[in-house]
């Protein structure tokens, strides 16, 4: 199995930690970073390598406060790689995180739900 | 002699201090004599010394002062050697500091050097991004009230305005490019261009398929296949005002318009699709939704630098309501009323937090 991939928040970037022991993939701060192809580059190669192969159970975590548009359409594009472990048979689910007043990370989730085709729930924080 | 006595302390206070132990053994003797009646002569000096033992105890006294003076004149040179020594690697050290201080006046000069050019070259690309935008001119003289509020983060912008008339139509939109500064600028020209291409050359005038065409040009211009790894594209909020029967038409990539009539908003979304970028397995064609509009009712459009601004303390975006409120809650409101009610709250919201994006708002009178 692929080693977990782990990356410190930065003030400009998420916590991200995808366990591959537990197979809980969390992504949790705020992603505006000012080059977002340098940043996640990496983490779409990783999980690109870890759908070749998943787990029987993936549970994507979203935590994000904020993030700029550059980056929605990166943090989209990888949600969407998942699409792919569940067209392949396995379980995996997103968990879209939001504060009860945040309207703007709620519709964002809501619209990403509607785009996916993966098993997908809001919760509030 | 000076700079010996300075150099060693010790002998100098064991000198002083004997001498000033030699006054108890003269003044005892001098006293005694006098006492006595035995005369100053030199006899009677040794007459009074032989007679009174307590003249022995008493001569010790210059070598007792004599030595504990020498010891105090060693503490005293211990302090000296230590200051001497302090002395010593302060100015070691302040010629290091010199020399530090020295390198680094060398690299800020370097710095300063770089960023006078780098300025220098975005002032000079934001000369050429504004001759672009300035065709906008033309939108002023198109509707009877317009106002454009755009406020780069950068000296160049990802965001900008467009606008065209043609075959009796009025275009306009407001572009937002992802990115900003240098690249976004890249992108914006990108997308003026093609957007003249679409609309200007090859004549479409349908607002969807009009973004239908601008994705695909992007895509073919950023060369982004199946397996490509840019995602850059661009949002906008199209609308065609067709004056000649009082409608309006629109397309939104990601940003939506806003339609008011007095104190009354409606709001048209947008498709969810960015124009380029991602590949998306389910993207569908642009939509168009067309609204009859009033004289005298507004349309509204917006990047998401304003509505995405995070607030000064960094916990919560600008949002939507702000603009809605300041569009609807005073019909009577000019569009430099409009703007600088939302300029005003929106620099009490950002505080000292920067600006995170370009920021751009097109509104027209119809």
């Amino acid at each position: 199995m692929l080693d977990s991939l782990k990356m410190e928040a930065t003030e400009d970037t998420p916590f991200v930690d995808f366990d591959t022991t537990t197979g809980i993939f969390q992504v949790t701060g705020r992603a505006l970073p000012e080059n977002a192809h340098e940043f996640f580059k990496p983490i779409e190669d990783w999980v690109a390598e870890y759908a070749e192969n998943p787990l029987d159970n993936t549970v994507v975590e979203m935590r994000i406060d904020y993030f700029n548009s550059a980056a929605t359409r990166y943090i989209f594009n990888l949600l969407m790689s998942f699409e792919d472990i569940v067209e392949a048979g396995k379980d995996a689910k997103i968990v879209w995180y939001y504060k009860e007043e945040d309207d703007m990370i709620e519709a964002k989730g809501e619209e990403f739900e509607s785009m996916l085709d993966v098993p997908f729930e809001m919760k509030t924080l | 002699m000076a700079s010996l006595s300075k150099k060693d302390v010790r002998v100098q206070y064991a000198i002083y201090g004997a001498l000033f132990g030699l006054c108890f053994p003269v003044m005892a003797t001098l006293f005694d004599a006098f006492m006595r009646d035995l005369g100053f002569g030199i006899n009677g000096l040794i007459e009074a010394q032989k007679t009174q033992p307590l003249h022995w105890i008493i001569n010790t006294a210059p070598i007792f002062l004599g030595f504990f003076s020498c010891l105090a004149g060693i503490k005293q040179q211990e302090v000296i050697n230590v200051n001497a020594g302090l002395e010593e690697k302060v100015a070691q050290r302040t010629e290091m500091l010199n020399e530090q201080n020295e390198e680094l006046r060398t690299i800020h000069d370097e710095l300063e050097h770089s960023l006078t050019r780098i300025s220098q070259s975005i002032d000079y690309a934001q000369r050429i991004q504004d001759a672009i935008i300035s065709n906008t001119e033309e939108m002023k003289n198109a509707f009877s009230e317009s106002m454009i509020m755009f406020k780069p983060r950068d000296t160049v912008s990802g965001d900008f305005p467009w606008y065209i008339k043609k075959d009796g139509y009025h275009f306009f939109a407001a572009v937002d490019c992802t990115g900003h500064g240098v690249p976004g600028a890249f992108m914006s020209l990108i997308g003026y261009f093609l957007l003249n291409k679409i609309v200007k050359d090859e004549g479409v005038t349908d607002t969807n398929e009009i973004l239908c065409a601008l994705h695909l040009e992007v895509v073919k211009v950023l060369k982004q296949g199946a397996d490509s790894d840019v995602h850059d594209g661009m949002d906008l909020a199209l609308c065609r005002v067709d004056e000649a029967n009082g409608e309006v038409m629109f397309s939104g990539a990601g940003n939506p318009v806003y339609h008011v009539r007095g104190e009354d908003l409606m709001e048209y979304k947008a498709d969810f699709w960015s124009i380029g970028g991602t590949q998306y397995r389910k993207r569908k064609p642009y939509t168009a939704q067309k609204f009859e509009y009033k004289k005298g009712d507004t349309l509204t459009v917006f990047s998401d630098g304003i509505t995405d601004q995070i607030s000064a303390d960094g916990s919560t975006k600008f949002g939507y309501r702000p603009i809605k409120k300041a569009l609807t809650q005073n019909p009577d409101a000019s569009f430099p009323e409009i703007r600088s009610t939302l300029e005003d709250q929106l620099s009490e919201w950002m505080g000292d937090y920067r600006q995170m994006d370009d920021m751009l708002m097109i509104s027209v009178k119809l």
